[in-house]
């Protein structure tokens, strides 16, 4: 069953690769929208979600119960989210496949055995509210790749490559849909808190650091809005908005313990 | 030139619509959120509500005192961070009540959800109650050990049981080296195994962090910081108790009698338990008599007049104690209201940004 998992996965990167290179080579061909990218990614989407099921099938659990296993569904997520929002336009492709190659090579050096689960995990919630965190996460990663092209490109833009607008576009919905699920997370994993431990809030450094990223982002989209910070300046703020993440997701579990310890 | 009495008339109308706009200004907004994300940041690397004179070998004196006399390590029990959710509700209510005819009405709707969370929020810190209840086998308890003193409950719990469900038990596993051959053994309490030959081994006693006390051998934690274990090794009719420690292997080559036979390389290896669940079952008693049973788990708590009862952790060190957490909080269908009002906002904003 693993080294079927395995086997998935890494059919699961090669159709994100070859989604990333068709994406490109639409880009250089002057053409906006590939739709053999966008079925390439959803080919790859489809094996990562086998990986996963079978994962499942094997730990009898929903398997987000530590680190290596929500990483999957972050590389899953990003793929399934290329295919929708994406709609086949060859940047997003580029983007989601350098996503989903990044976050399969860290899943691989953060591999961990089949285990049973905790008590304090033995819930349904588990699977609600891990899976919208994770799903939050994958917006703000896809806002924070376009956000560092708009900035690395200085202003150039090729035939068939999206404008700055297109971009800034991009990272202003994504980090909407981020904010609203990333809410939703916090939400459910106080309701499940208030279940488990009796507290909807503890003030956990999990929690805190949930809490800093959704006002960090509130922050962003309150820039925007009333401050007119776009572009650039928004784009900046989608980085900064990914390191909160990156610490809440990384830094908190390996630098800081808490009741969320067992997710390492 | 305006008498005084005049003056004062206009500048306190001009100074409250003053107060009025800026307390509803996005720029207030800024100063809070940047505090609060400094407050946050602070509370969520410092050890909050823990005893940190510990660090000052990792941070330095100087750090410590300093942690201490700024309370940051206890960031979210400090007055100034109330008066920042305060100021943040007061905020969010004067900005939507400013704007209420310009702003858009998924915003608006989120402003609303963040206010109610917040006022959940302050109903649960102030009105609700929260404890912990150690429970000893067969002896009722109707007191909860909260915060700032003992919680009267209005009735009293009794343990009956208390066990510890495994997905995998700890495993002690004895490697035997003796002319480069290894031979192993999963040892069991109290059943004697084969290991080579005419050599025989028992499991007496295992820890998975002894500690040697004039009292004899003590577990100082569930963490195995040094596992060991006491085992009788038979030989023919002789026997021999030996202790081997995972850390410190053939220490009991070291310390065995003189004039005894040498034994051979004995290695050990303890392999942490998996538990699946902790479960109490207790009886509610009023007025002395029962009025009901309930099974305690994590995840599965149980509600009697009010209070939930939660699994919250045990003691097996002094006789058998499950601690439970005993809460009361009315603020919490406020919070739930809030949770369901914020989200539906951002997607109103969203849905409608969208189409616009």
């Amino acid at each position: 069953m693993i080294a079927r998992e395995g086997l998935w996965l890494n059919v699961g990167l090669v159709f994100a690769g070859l989604s990333f290179l068709t994406g490109l080579f639409g880009l250089v061909r002057g053409r906006e929208r590939t739709s053999i990218s966008r079925l390439l990614m959803g080919v790859s989407g489809v094996a990562l979600l086998g990986a996963w099921i079978l994962r499942w099938r094997s730990a009898g659990h929903v398997p987000l119960a530590n680190q290596y296993e929500s990483m999957v569904f972050l590389a899953l997520g990003t793929a399934w989210a290329s295919v929708f929002a994406g709609q086949g336009r060859s940047w997003v492709s580029m983007v989601s496949g350098v996503g989903v190659a990044v976050l399969l090579g860290v899943a691989a050096l953060l591999h961990a055995p089949v285990e049973p689960l905790v008590p304090a995990l033995q819930s349904n919630w588990l699977l609600i509210h891990v899976s919208i965190t994770m799903l939050s996460y994958v917006a703000f990663v896809l806002a924070a790749i376009s956000s560092a092209w708009l900035l690395l490109r200085k202003g150039k833009k090729g035939k068939g490559s999206p404008s700055d607008l297109d971009l800034d576009g991009f990272s202003y919905r994504t980090v909407g849909v981020g904010f609203l699920l990333l809410a939703l997370g916090i939400a459910t994993g106080a309701v499940w808190a208030n279940e488990a431990w009796g507290t909807w809030w503890s003030w956990d450094p999990k929690e805190t650091w949930a809490l800093i990223t959704w006002i960090a982002y509130a922050v962003t989209l309150h820039l925007r809005r009333s401050r007119g910070w776009r572009m650039r300046k928004f784009a900046w703020l989608c980085l900064a908005g990914l390191a909160c993440v990156a610490f809440t997701y990384f830094g908190v579990n390996y630098l800081l313990s808490g009741l969320h310890s067992y997710a390492g | 030139m305006l008498p005084i009495s005049d003056a004062r008339e206009q500048l306190i109308p001009v100074m409250a619509n003053r107060i009025w706009r800026k307390l509803g200004s996005p720029s207030l907004f800024f100063y809070i959120a940047g505090l609060l994300l400094a407050a946050c940041v602070a509370g969520g690397v410092i050890p909050q509500g823990e005893d940190i004179q510990g660090m000052a070998g990792k941070w330095g004196q100087m750090a410590v005192h300093l942690v201490i006399l700024t309370g940051l390590n206890e960031v979210f029990s400090q007055w100034w961070f109330s008066a920042l959710l305060a100021l943040l509700f007061l905020n969010l209510l004067f900005c939507s009540l400013q704007r209420w005819k310009t702003l858009h009405l998924g915003i608006w709707i989120s402003h609303a959800g963040m206010l109610v969370v917040l006022l959940g929020g302050l109903v649960s810190v102030f009105l609700g109650e929260r404890g912990q209840v150690g429970l000893e086998k067969g002896v009722p308890v109707s007191m909860a050990q909260g915060r700032h003193g003992e919680i009267k409950l209005p009735f009293a719990l009794k343990l009956t049981d208390f066990r510890i469900e495994y997905h995998r038990e700890a495993g002690h596993t004895l490697t035997m080296v003796k002319d480069g051959a290894e031979t192993q053994v999963q040892l069991k309490q109290d059943i004697e195994v084969p290991l080579a030959g005419d050599l025989f081994v028992r499991l007496r006693q295992a820890f998975p962090d002894l500690a040697m006390t004039a009292e004899g051998p003590v577990n100082r934690s569930q963490t195995p910081n040094n596992p060991a274990i006491q085992v009788e090794v038979r030989q023919g009719v002789k026997v021999r108790k030996i202790w081997i420690f995972e850390n410190y292997p053939l220490f009991y080559q070291q310390h065995q009698d003189a004039g005894m036979k040498m034994l051979p390389e004995l290695y050990y290896a303890y392999s942490q338990p998996m538990i699946r669940q902790y479960v109490s079952t207790v009886e509610v008693q009023e007025g002395g008599k029962k009025v009901a049973d309930a099974v305690l788990q994590v995840n599965k708590p149980f509600k009697w007049r009010g209070i939930k009862l939660f699994q919250s952790g045990y003691d097996l060190s002094h006789g058998t104690v499950s601690i439970l957490q005993a809460s009361r909080d009315p603020g919490v269908p406020l919070v739930y209201l809030g949770f369901l009002i914020l989200p539906l906002g951002i997607l109103w904003t969203l849905i409608r940004r969208s189409g616009s």
